[in-house]
């Protein structure tokens, strides 16, 4: 089934998003660029394994995380997290003050975030996908990918929050 | 659902995606419509998230990052064809085949193998044809015998009856078959020779024993072994085996 992709087809689709995904993940463009090529490659040689062909963007996906946790695993060890113990930070940047940073500056401080919460709040952001595709992807319960996303926003914009300038009163100008 | 509980749960809400469909949103949401104060920051909240996800929409590939990927895939389809299904299940067919082959195949041979009166016969044949070279040349069937004798071969062959009939010895050889003795007379029928050539007809005679599946009976068989014509049969505990270019010869002096 999945056999009805041609290969460059498959790659001018979804080689993008893809990239974008790695990127957020690893912040560096050689490893986002492996990432995604080697994503690929396990398509080329697994691919066909795939029976259900609407499965295929979520596949991708799913095997670029695994791929990204692999190359994680090899260098360091996660920090264990009581996810549904923690508490839930509320946002306190204004809008206007995120519409000031750029890609690299979300990105850094994405990186700052919870490594848990990372995945999740990347693919809240790049791509349309429900929550219980997110979950798929990540292979992970729905109530967890929820969570996670949920945490991972509250302390991105904490993160901004703090990193902003306090915003003058006007009596101050 | 308290304010902050709407706050918590809108937290994750995405205005360009469908999550309004999610029914904690959606109750979340309606709240919203009913509170001034969460609306407002739910404005700004919305603004922030699609602000960021302009950040992260920002991220671009490399350039010629997509024909990079399709370039080194095709790089490695080259370096591993060997891999692919196709091949590989045709290397597996050839390796089975090859399993089978020699399983089989010995049997098959075994099944067409020589015996070892054929096997004989075809040595014979092309000792007279290809590497022939007489011991003795003479036309004095006596001295053929006595030389015979002293090689401790068959020099009490006994020749078919019209053998001598316009023929003659020419000479003789001591031969062996698997460490055993075997007699080859020469005659040259009267036919013009062939370049080079001193006889035309041959006689082998050979112990009965020695040749294990070769005619018992005195009637003659014949056979065709590369460009000559043979006939074989068994006598006296003998085995003979005359070959000449014609059948017809053959059978002439075989007085048949």
């Amino acid at each position: 089934m999945a056999s009805a992709w041609d290969f460059e087809g498959l790659v001018a689709r979804y080689y993008e998003p893809l990239y974008q995904f790695a990127f957020s993940l690893t912040r560096a463009e050689a490893d986002a660029c492996d990432l995604t090529q080697q994503t690929f490659y396990v398509w080329a040689t697994k691919g066909h394994q795939l029976r259900d062909s609407d499965k295929v963007k979520t596949w991708l996906f799913t095997t670029l995380h695994r791929q990204f946790l692999e190359s994680r695993r090899r260098h360091t060890r996660f920090p264990h997290h009581e996810l549904e113990s923690a508490e839930i930070e509320l946002p306190v940047v204004q809008p206007r003050e995120i519409n000031t940073l750029d890609t690299d500056k979300v990105l850094a401080t994405l990186a700052r975030v919870d490594e848990n919460f990372q995945a999740p709040v990347a693919l809240f952001y790049l791509q349309d996908y429900s929550y219980n595709e997110i979950a798929e992807i990540l292979e992970l319960p729905l109530g967890t990918v929820k969570s996670r996303i949920s945490r991972g926003i509250g302390q991105l914009q904490a993160m901004f929050a703090k990193d902003m300038p306090p915003k003058k009163k006007r009596s101050e100008l | 659902m308290t304010p902050q509980q709407s706050k918590q749960i809108l937290l994750a809400f995405r205005p360009w995606a469908n999550d309004a469909l999610d029914p904690e949103m959606a109750e979340a949401l309606a709240l919203c419509r009913e509170n001034p104060e969460l609306a407002q920051w739910l404005e700004a909240h919305c603004e922030t998230q699609a602000a960021l996800r302009n950040s992260f929409k920002k991220i671009t590939p490399p350039v010629a990052f997509k024909e990079q990927i399709i370039s080194e895939y095709n790089a490695s389809l080259r370096q591993t064809w060997w891999r692919r299904p196709t091949v590989m299940a045709t290397l597996a067919l050839i390796v089975i085949v090859v399993a089978i082959s020699s399983i089989v195949m010995p049997h098959l041979k075994s099944g067409s193998k020589l015996t070892a009166f054929e096997a004989f016969r075809t040595r014979m044949v092309n000792s007279a044809v290809k590497t022939y070279s007489m011991d003795v040349e003479t036309n004095d069937v006596a001295q053929i015998r006595v030389y015979l004798a002293g090689k401790q071969s068959h020099a009490d062959y006994v020749p078919p009856a019209n053998l001598y009939e316009k023929t003659s010895a020419v000479g003789c050889a001591a031969l062996s078959w698997k460490g055993k003795p075997v007699a080859m007379i020469c005659y040259k029928t009267g036919h013009p020779l062939a370049d080079g050539s001193k006889s035309d007809m041959f006689l082998f005679v050979a112990d009965a024993k020695d040749v294990p599946n070769g005619p018992l009976a005195s009637t003659p068989q014949f056979t065709k072994v590369g460009m000559l014509s043979t006939a074989s049969w068994g006598q006296g505990g003998k085995l003979y085996l005359l070959a000449a270019l014609d059948e017809g010869e053959l059978v002439r002096r075989l007085g048949l």
